[in-house]
């Protein structure tokens, strides 16, 4: 007998969804990023592609830059009393290596070229496998490509502006608990598990920056417009658990749980920075940045179902996320106590695009404060950076005078902090 | 300076590797763990957990069962699911909807063609909540998934659309907090005290389970809901079946002290009137003359064991057919047995079947079958089930730590003193305003099913510090019309007892 999805009410992938606040990367160069992910006033090396374009009119020659970054985050849940009894909860300690490559050239005085291939959305978040908030999510994992093309051109001595293009591709894997028979009062029987996962196509950005460097330090301004995925080849798939306590459940939900293609849209908010660098002396310098991310571009995400036969269609699935735009403020440091070797240090205050209603196990998101530290040491052409960032999340919990906040009924309280460990080699021709 | 510089790179660097969080404090809702504990509520059992009545089911019923009543003492009845039967109803007998009473008397049900055309949300995309089986027994709570003969299973079931799981595998998807479980094992002695049959297993043709067997199910019932849901689990203990009207009727009316040669005086069920009253055939009224019924069983039927109880199909055949009424042959035999010489006994068996025509009677000389009587000797059998029953239900409720609702106290209370709680346990014949029993005299009516919910509620409340209000099973009374109902017509109370009889 084949089981009808009108037939049997199914909580799929319901409400904990994909939203890019906490899987925003900015650490995409390893000084940069150890002065805490600053660089959009000065064009410290080939990294500027990233931070602002227009600093690679500065760079002299032929450079490269490139490395990775080691990226783990842990995450707290204690759960609500009394609903969730008050369990405690932690994340799986996974790695992620975000990448950074770039290439620039300085074709003459006024014109140079370069390409950057960042990941500035490639984190994720696995809860361990008895976590209570599986039904919503269990893991989550984004990884975007950015290829970055740029033209600079210094309109004169000190000033130099540029544009480019955001070439951007993304991969996206979700995990959760897909449960049968919910009702009043009940999230109903777990059954599967279900995975989500597919490519975007390809999206298309721009870049426009300008910046303006001198003797004692610089300005700067960039602007990177957002990026629109689609993911219309997603994949729905069922792992159907064999060891269930009503073993019939497993024909139910065999029947009722068919794999089939899911697509979505996301959109990857536009991004501001302004900054200035500040060199008062030759063994000292700081750089203070505002960052605006346009987040209120993610507001909904709405997952649309297609299989071969309808009956086995899944219901198209809107979740509301509802980002505010958010700001950060970022301020970095150099020293340089001996000639090759430099000091790096920097904090960020980082404000949290998401409203308490969306704070989930998917991304229990909130305001941050971080600190970074690193060193870089130069060998003729060569350079080597590294250093590290310590990403401290405000405790946050989505009970607010004794009622539940959040979009799901799942509330307790978040409390989050993630290392990041920065690698970069330079080369210059 | 070198060596400053890497030991401040070295230093920042373990704080940053070695930094912890904190686990965070838990936050607390505004919501009483005692809510959470009613966050969900089923029902698991059988027809009183239905709402079954009057030998049938159908929405009005089944919007009075006692799960239902609960919930809508909380305000909750519309998350409440049942599987609502349109007019005019199903009974265990098919095509007939449930007894009605028409001119004084108790008649079959309307007529229905296709009994899954009547079930209103057959789509629901999920189990009842209340997965009640009218018939089910405590093994059938557990495994039956479907049967041949009682059209009830595919009705709350649906199966195999949910691919053949029994009530308790419905109940554990449904993922409760709290299961309430009315009646564990009614059915598995029911049968014998509607059918005057009482057999124990492994006896051929059985008609009580075993305890032994009993006490397994249950424990597997309740084992099985424990260790697949979080739910707490209510349930409730079991009363002789001697307090049903489909039992007790015409005890003690009809029963009369009868002299019986070569035993002595025995309290016997004699020929009665419309009235219900023992008919006196002896003009002397000092030297009275009561009848015997004619009874396979018991001392008229030369058993040892003397008839306790008179089952309720027998009244329709008594008034239709004359079923157990003595003939002139038999009460010819009876007054010589008395001492009288044959001459007079035959003129004084004459005048008596004379008598019995002008009453309305039909001097049938059929003996009263088995199946509708309950001896002594089989009363205690059934009786003996019942209370190692209620031992297995104790014994589990303490291992396994399931709340235990009493309604044997007030049910004994109602029957010493009607009117208690506002109802009487009496049939409608005798007590049409504020009885709690249906027409079909087993299953509670409106009144019964509010006794039922309120000694549920109390012991919710009690459980869980709770504070649901009180039900007043008198507020439920009046269902029936005041006009006298004294007759019931044949085949119609058949049907209300049939479902104890299908087999799986």
């Amino acid at each position: 007998m084949k089981y009808r999805l009108l037939f049997f009410a199914i909580s799929t992938i319901a409400t904990g969804v994909l939203n890019a606040g906490g899987f925003n990367l900015y650490e995409f160069g390893a000084r940069a990023s150890c002065m805490g992910g600053t660089g959009v006033a000065y064009p410290w090396d080939a990294s500027t592609i990233f931070y602002n374009p227009s600093g690679i009119a500065f760079l002299e020659g032929t450079q490269f830059y490139g490395g990775l970054d080691l990226v783990t985050s842990k995450a707290k849940f204690t759960g609500n009393q009394p609903i969730l009894g008050g369990t405690e909860h932690e994340t799986k300690e996974n790695w992620f290596t975000p990448i950074h490559f770039y290439f620039s050239q300085r074709f003459n005085e006024n014109l140079a070229a370069g390409v950057g291939v960042t990941n500035p959305f490639g984190l994720g978040v696995e809860w361990k496998d008895d976590f209570p908030g599986r039904i919503i999510s269990r893991s989550s994992e984004i990884i975007s490509f950015y290829f970055s093309p740029v033209v600079a051109y210094a309109l004169s001595e000190g000033l130099s502006v540029s544009g480019g293009l955001d070439v951007v591709f993304s991969r996206v894997e979700l995990k959760r608990s897909t449960y049968i028979f919910d009702s009043p009062g009940s999230i109903g029987y777990e059954v599967a598990e279900v995975t989500l996962k597919g490519p975007s196509n390809v999206g298309v950005g721009f870049t426009a920056s300008l910046m303006y460097k001198s003797e004692k330090g610089g300005i700067g301004f960039m602007y990177r417009h957002k990026v629109k995925q689609k993911f219309k080849d997603g994949d729905a798939t069922f792992e159907i658990f064999q060891n269930l306590s009503v073993p019939q459940a497993v024909a139910i939900a065999t029947g009722a749980l068919i794999d089939q293609n899911v697509s979505t849209e996301l959109t990857y908010p536009n991004i501001a920075v302004a900054g200035i660098y500040h060199k008062p002396f030759d063994w000292f310098g700081y750089e203070v940045n505002v960052n605006w991310f346009g987040w209120s571009t993610v507001d909904q995400l709405v997952l649309n179902f297609s299989a071969e036969d309808p009956d086995d269609q899944l219901p198209t699935q809107t979740v509301h996320l509802n980002y505010s735009d958010s700001w950060q403020v970022r301020v970095g440091v150099n020293f340089k106590p001996i000639e090759k070797l430099d000091i790096y240090g920097g904090y960020i205050y980082d404000l949290t695009p998401q409203p308490i209603e969306s704070v989930g196990p998917l991304l229990p998101d909130a305001n941050r404060s971080d600190f970074s530290i690193g060193a870089g040491y130069a060998m003729g052409k060569f350079r080597v950076d590294a250093g590290a960032m310590l990403v401290n999340f405000e405790e946050r919990s989505t009970v607010e005078d004794g009622e539940g906040k959040n979009d799901n009924g799942f509330d307790g309280t978040y409390n989050s902090l993630a290392n990041l460990y920065f690698l970069s080699l330079g080369f210059n021709l | 300076m070198k060596k400053l510089i890497a030991f401040i790179i070295i230093v920042g660097l373990m704080i940053f590797i070695n930094c912890e969080i904190n686990q965070p404090d838990a936050p607390v809702l505004n919501i009483s763990r005692n809510t959470l504990a009613i966050s969900k509520i089923i029902a698991l059992g059988a027809s009183y957990t239905s709402g079954f009545q009057s030998g049938g089911l159908v929405e009005s019923f089944q919007k009075k069962s006692y799960p239902y009543l609960i919930m809508q003492q909380m305000g909750r009845q519309s998350e409440f699911e049942m599987p609502w039967i349109d007019s005019p109803g199903i009974s265990s007998v098919s095509g007939q909807g449930p007894l009605k009473w028409v001119n004084g008397q108790i008649v079959p049900g309307d007529p229905y063609t296709d009994p899954l055309a009547l079930l209103k949300n057959a789509l629901l995309a999920r189990p009842y909540d209340n997965l009640g089986v009218p018939g089910a027994k405590i093994g059938d709570v557990l495994s039956t998934v479907s049967s041949q003969t009682n059209p009830f299973y595919g009705i709350v079931l649906r199966n195999p659309n949910f691919a053949n799981t029994s009530e308790t595998d419905q109940g554990i998807m449904l993922q409760s907090a709290l299961v309430l479980l009315l009646l564990p094992g009614g059915n598995d002695y029911l049968g014998a005290a509607t059918s005057g049959t009482a057999i124990v297993e492994p006896g051929a043709g059985f008609t009580i389970t075993s305890p032994q067997n009993h006490l397994s199910r249950l424990t597997q019932v309740i084992e099985r809901i424990q260790s697949s849901t979080r739910a707490t689990i209510i349930m409730s203990n079991l009363p002789y079946p001697n307090l049903l009207p489909y039992v007790n009727l015409l005890d003690p009316l009809v029963y009369v002290d009868v002299p019986v040669p070569g035993i002595g005086t025995v309290k016997l069920p004699v020929v009665f009137d419309a009235q219900f009253q023992p008919v006196n055939f002896s003009p002397d009224p000092n030297n009275p003359l009561y009848l015997p019924l004619v009874t396979e069983e018991g001392i008229v039927g030369g058993q040892a064991s003397p008839i306790k109880h008179i089952l309720l199909p027998f009244l329709s055949q008594y008034q239709a057919t004359g079923l157990g009424v003595p003939d002139s042959t038999i009460i010819a035999n009876t007054l010589i047995g008395l001492g009288f010489d044959q001459v007079t006994a035959a003129a004084l068996a004459q005048q008596a079947v004379q008598g019995l025509i002008a009453a309305g009677l039909t001097p049938s000389g059929v003996p009263i079958p088995g199946t509708l009587t309950l001896t002594e000797a089989e009363e205690q059998i059934v009786n003996d089930a019942v209370d190692d029953y209620n031992a297995n239900i104790l014994s589990v409720a303490q291992s396994k730590g399931v709340p235990v609702v009493d309604l044997i106290t007030p049910i004994n209370q109602i029957i010493q003193s009607p009117g208690s709680f506002g109802v009487t346990a009496l049939f409608v014949f005798f007590d049409p305003n504020t009885t709690m029993f249906s027409l079909d005299g087993v299953h509670p009516n409106d009144a019964g099913q509010a006794l039922i919910a309120n000694e549920f509620v109390k012991k919710i409340n009690s459980t869980f510090g709770l504070q649901i209000p009180n039900i007043n099973p008198g507020n439920y009374t009046g269902q029936y019309s005041s006009s006298r109902i004294t007759r019931i017509a044949p085949g119609a109370i058949e049907q209300a007892v049939k479902v104890f009889s299908t087999q799986n």
